[in-house]
């Protein structure tokens, strides 16, 4: 499966650049992650909760960042394991832009197996762009409520700040964060949407589905 | 009741208790103690396995424990090879079966890697899913044609390439069949992949007893008698320590043969290792996975005829798909190698086929076993060479036919019993016949798709033929015994699986002895009251089992005759049988009843006189000589509805020649149940494997099966054409009814949208696939 697309932040590129290289913004923004750390210079671990259709798993994977041309692009390789099956991604991230407005483009080949493949097929796609679609708005609100910062120099990776630092960030408004149920709500509505051409009552279903499992979740 | 039941059309003994919840299958097992198992299974399609970790789920409260193919010790066994090689000249055959965990490298998705054992199955799966396998993934081999490409990766290292095996058969001169011809017609067909997805999925439930030193397995098995003899030899246990019950099983159609499952080989083993009673059962996404699979062939066929449309030889070049091991060896591709001649006179046949290895799930028999196969390709090639000779599709059928006169028809090559294959009997054109006087063929094309046509509607016809080599040997067999009651029991080691065989054998037991089928109690599945048998497979348990009941209750009949002869002082040949009583037929108010000649011949004092053997009772094996071929036709109207290219089938007509029917009702039940299935696999199943081997749609929700509304109310006509291979004259039913619908869609969908391009050449289709082609031709 072919993960393509783009995404535009109203950001310059080395704070794009800046966030897509922080453990602790990415574990905050990518739908599901319960856990991401930096465990060498480049390469980080984390745990993962994916919901696919049926097939709710967690994943344990690694994430390994490489050719990295500052505030530009870099290569990364993504590789996750649990019970549900695996997952792996391998591709590139390039950003582009200047001033105030940043293109980020993603290319990614994914390869999915085991029961989140075969059970939860048809919804694979969408339910992936979905997801894609969330971390991306999530990583757009924390950029945004982050420091701004002078235009990085030099090849090395920045030493990266704390973002919520209390003095970094005096005026924005703390960054809200979806729930795990608001996730699968948001995910389902827009699986939803997908198939909306030829399916309009299946997503009236999963409308119902998703109300059923934001109760389920609350109580 | 009726004195001759074997001909009647009995409703079923066995459905009380099947429909009031009260029959036993393996699930409903459960024995104090007992301990659930879990199986960690592969997320790739091939895999280097680096390490296991079940450090973790060794720990969790209420697990027992974890074992790995490193923990098995000398039971890691390759397990056997249920059928040899057939004995063909200069036959490659490549034996890799599987293994009950996997241990250096993972061949398909869902392989087992690991084992649980826990108290509860709740506990064993959160466990599973702890163990921890490090895998290094090597390429998927998915499509057969790559399989076999230099540079393929290799699924078994130790081969050269992925071929499993090779086998040519010929039957006369091809080549100077096609030197002669008018006509040459070549095309490929492609056959794709299935699920039997029988409502009931596999289970074993065993139990060591320490004090006897016994084994009891309840296994949901068609096999009951090897799988016990298989088990007893691993385990290093005499066949009679081991009782192995093969209970009510919810649907088998092949995949629950003696397989020796990974899973069916270590659970008995587990419950002796921790003398404990242990349970798993198969839930629905293992058994897309675990549980062998079949139909996935692609072949290069062609055929020779003259202008009047004499067919005078086929060609055929084939690649079957054996998945990633090959156990059952060649029995689904040299059933495909041997159908391929259907009912017709093939003077000249030349056909390759080569098994393939690839990253899929392992490939068995599944109801039809290869057979559809070759009839999907000899009928479209008769429909396509008809089309393009201008003769009418039935009248080159007929033209091509084996005439009564013909039989046995000698047709040389070896078939999957391993004797050359012979047509024991047939008559086909009466069957033809029927089939087009009940769908009504001359008025449907002359008046009915015409004005449907007119109508805007896309309606079509298909008829076609086949046969189906049924009731192989080698044996099974029976004993039959007259209680003190006076009610007969009998018992036999072949496997049931919902046929009807508590009907069937009863009516046979019923009809020697002169008693209600109600009074006869069959017992099967139970290796401790019978432990001699093959299991059901083939379309072999009537025909088989059936004759050997037959035998056992003829015996039984003539130590009764005589015991009433001697009782009345008469002559046996005065004796007759009725109403489970014998009597004397020059003085029919002298009676005697069963009951009491059972006590008779086991008396309490007195002398069993020498020779003879005790009771009312006997047993009796059957092998036939060689298989009985049966044969068929069907025929359907469809429509197909222009924007969707959902179908609607209309009418299905079926006319199937069985030799002699045992019971019509039962017949009728396994062609409506074959068809349901044929319809299925042609229209609405398909095991899509992706590029990296993973099964896309391993769930009901995306592997469609058809509902009640898919499948039509299915006529049923029968032809009895007896055969001479057994007494009781019978031959298979069991597979008929899936055989020859991938053949009939196909006609009938072109027949229907009547566009010259449009030739359908693959199974299964669907609606996207069908639009696809239509528009292609178009």
């Amino acid at each position: 499966m072919k993960i393509q697309g783009s995404y535009v932040f109203e950001a310059p590129r080395e704070q794009v650049w800046r966030a897509l290289l922080d453990p602790e913004i990415l574990a905050r923004t990518l739908p599901g992650c319960e856990k991401l750390e930096r465990v060498g210079e480049n390469e980080f671990r984390g745990v993962l909760t994916v919901q696919v259709g049926p097939v709710k798993g967690q994943f344990q994977g690694s994430l390994l960042i490489s050719d990295l041309k500052t505030a530009e692009s870099y290569h990364m390789k993504l590789d996750g394991k649990g019970p549900a099956g695996f997952m792996t991604g391998e591709g590139d991230l390039t950003l582009a832009g200047t001033g105030s407005a940043t293109t980020l483009t993603y290319d990614l080949d994914s390869q999915v197996g085991g029961r989140i493949a075969g059970v939860g097929q048809r919804l694979l796609e969408s339910s992936t762009k979905s997801i894609t679609r969330l971390g991306l708005e999530g990583l757009a609100r924390e950029i945004a409520a982050m420091p701004a910062v002078p235009p990085v120099a030099g090849p090395a990776i920045p030493v990266v700040a704390d973002p919520i630092a209390p003095v970094a960030a005096p005026v924005l408004p703390p960054v809200q964060h979806l729930t795990q149920a608001e996730v699968a709500a948001r995910v389902a509505t827009d699986v939803a949407r997908d198939m909306r051409p030829w399916l309009i009552g299946g997503a009236l279903l999963l409308g119902v589905a998703v109300l059923v499992l934001i109760r389920a979740c609350g109580s | 009741m009726t004195a001759t039941p074997v001909g009647e059309r009995i409703k079923r003994n066995e459905d009380p208790r099947l429909l009031t919840g009260r029959a036993l299958f393996v699930d409903d097992v459960t024995l104090p103690g007992m301990l659930h198992v879990a199986f960690v299974r592969s997320p790739h399609a091939h895999a280097r396995i680096l390490g296991i970790d079940a450090a973790q789920a060794r720990e969790r409260e209420g697990v027992v424990a974890v074992y790995t193919a490193a923990d098995l010790g000398d039971y890691w066994q390759h397990g056997p090879l249920l059928v040899p090689p057939p004995p063909v000249e200069g036959m490659i055959f490549h034996e890799r079966t599987q293994v009950p965990l996997a241990k250096d490298k993972v061949r398909h998705v869902g392989e087992p890697v690991a084992l649980v054992v826990a108290v509860s199955r709740y506990v064993a799966e959160d466990a599973a899913e702890e163990v921890m396998v490090d895998y290094e993934p090597l390429p998927a081999v998915v499509d057969l044609e790559a399989a076999l490409a230099p540079g393929a990766a290799l699924i078994h290292e130790d081969l050269e390439s992925n071929l499993a095996a090779l086998v040519v058969q010929k039957k006369g001169d091809y080549e100077a069949a096609r030197a002669k011809a008018d006509f040459i017609l070549k095309r490929r067909f492609s056959y794709d992949r299935g699920a039997s997805a029988a409502i009931e999925n596999r289970g074993v439930v065993a139990q060591w007893d320490l004090r006897a030193q016994r084994l009891t397995v309840w296994d949901t098995t068609q096999a009951p008698i090897p799988v016990r003899n298989g088990l007893a030899a691993m385990l290093g246990l005499s066949e009679h320590q081991v009782r192995l019950v093969a209970p009510f099983i919810g649907g088998g159609f092949g995949p629950k043969i003696m397989m020796f499952y990974p899973e069916e080989v270590l659970i008995p083993w587990l419950a002796i290792r921790l003398e404990q009673p242990v349970k798993w059962i198969e839930d629905r996404v293992e058994n897309f996975y675990a549980t062998t699979q079949e139909r996935g062939q692609i072949h290069d066929a062609e055929i020779a005829f003259t202008k009047d449309g004499i067919l005078l030889g086929v060609k055929d070049s084939f690649l079957h798909d054996t998945g990633a091991y090959d156990p059952y060896g060649l029995t689904v591709p040299l059933n495909s190698q041997c159908t391929l001649m259907g009912p017709y006179r093939v003077p000249a046949y030349d056909s390759e086929l080569r098994a393939v290895f690839t990253t899929k799930t392992i490939v068995t028999p599944y109801r039809g076993a290869g057979r559809p196969h070759g009839v999907f390709v000899i009928e479209r090639l008769m429909d396509l060479a008809a089309r393009e000779l201008g003769i009418d599709r039935i009248e080159i059928r007929r033209r091509n036919f084996l005439r009564p006169d013909e039989f046995p028809h000698d047709h040389v090559i070896i078939y999957q019993d391993f004797a050359p294959l012979y047509y024991d009997s047939g008559n086909y054109e009466p069957v033809l016949d029927q089939t087009l006087e009940r769908i009504g063929y001359e008025r449907f094309l002359a008046e009915e798709q015409p004005r449907l046509r007119a109508e805007g509607k896309t309606v079509g016809i298909g008829v076609v033929a086949y046969v189906e080599g049924t009731g192989i040997g080698p044996f099974e067999g029976a004993r039959v015994q007259v209680q003190a009651s006076g009610k007969v029991t009998v018992v036999t080691g072949v496997g049931t699986q919902g046929q009807g065989h508590f009907t069937v054998l009863a009516q046979i037991a019923a009809e020697q002895l002169g008693v209600n089928v109600e009074d006869v109690e069959v017992v099967t599945g139970d290796s401790d009251q019978f432990h001699w048998g093959t299991g059901t497979f083939a379309s072999r348990g009537a025909v088989v089992a059936g004759n050997a009941v037959n035998e056992a209750a003829r015996s039984v009949r003539e130590k009764a005759v005589r015991l009433a002869a001697e009782r009345f002082g008469v002559p046996e040949d005065q004796v007759e049988l009725a109403g489970g009583q014998a009597y004397v037929t020059t003085e029919p108010g002298r009676t005697i009843s069963l009951a009491e000649l059972a006590k008779i011949a086991n008396p309490m004092r007195g002398a069993v006189k020498p020779g003879t053997e005790p009771g009312l009772e006997a047993t009796r094996y059957f092998g036939p000589f060689r298989g009985a071929t049966a044969s068929g036709c069907h025929a359907m109207i469809v429509e197909i509805d222009r924007e969707t290219f959902q179908i609607d089938i209309r009418k299905y007509v079926v006319v199937h020649d069985c030799g002699r029917v045992i019971n019509p009702l039962l017949v009728d039940g396994q062609v409506h149940g074959g068809v349901a299935q044929g319809i299925g696999n042609c229209y609405f199943e398909q095991l899509v494997y992706g590029e990296n081997g993973q099964l896309m749609n391993a769930s009901l929700m995306d592997f469609l099966l058809p509902t009640a509304l898919d499948v039509p109310r299915v006529e049923v006509g029968h032809e009895e054409t007896a055969s001479p291979l057994n007494p009781l004259g019978t031959k298979g039913a069991g597979e008929a009814g899936a055989i020859p619908v991938g053949a009939l869609f196909a006609q009938a969908i072109e027949d229907a949208f009547a566009v010259p391009g449009l030739e359908i050449l693959e199974i299964p289709l669907k609606p996207s696939r069908l639009w696809e082609l239509v528009r292609e031709a178009s």
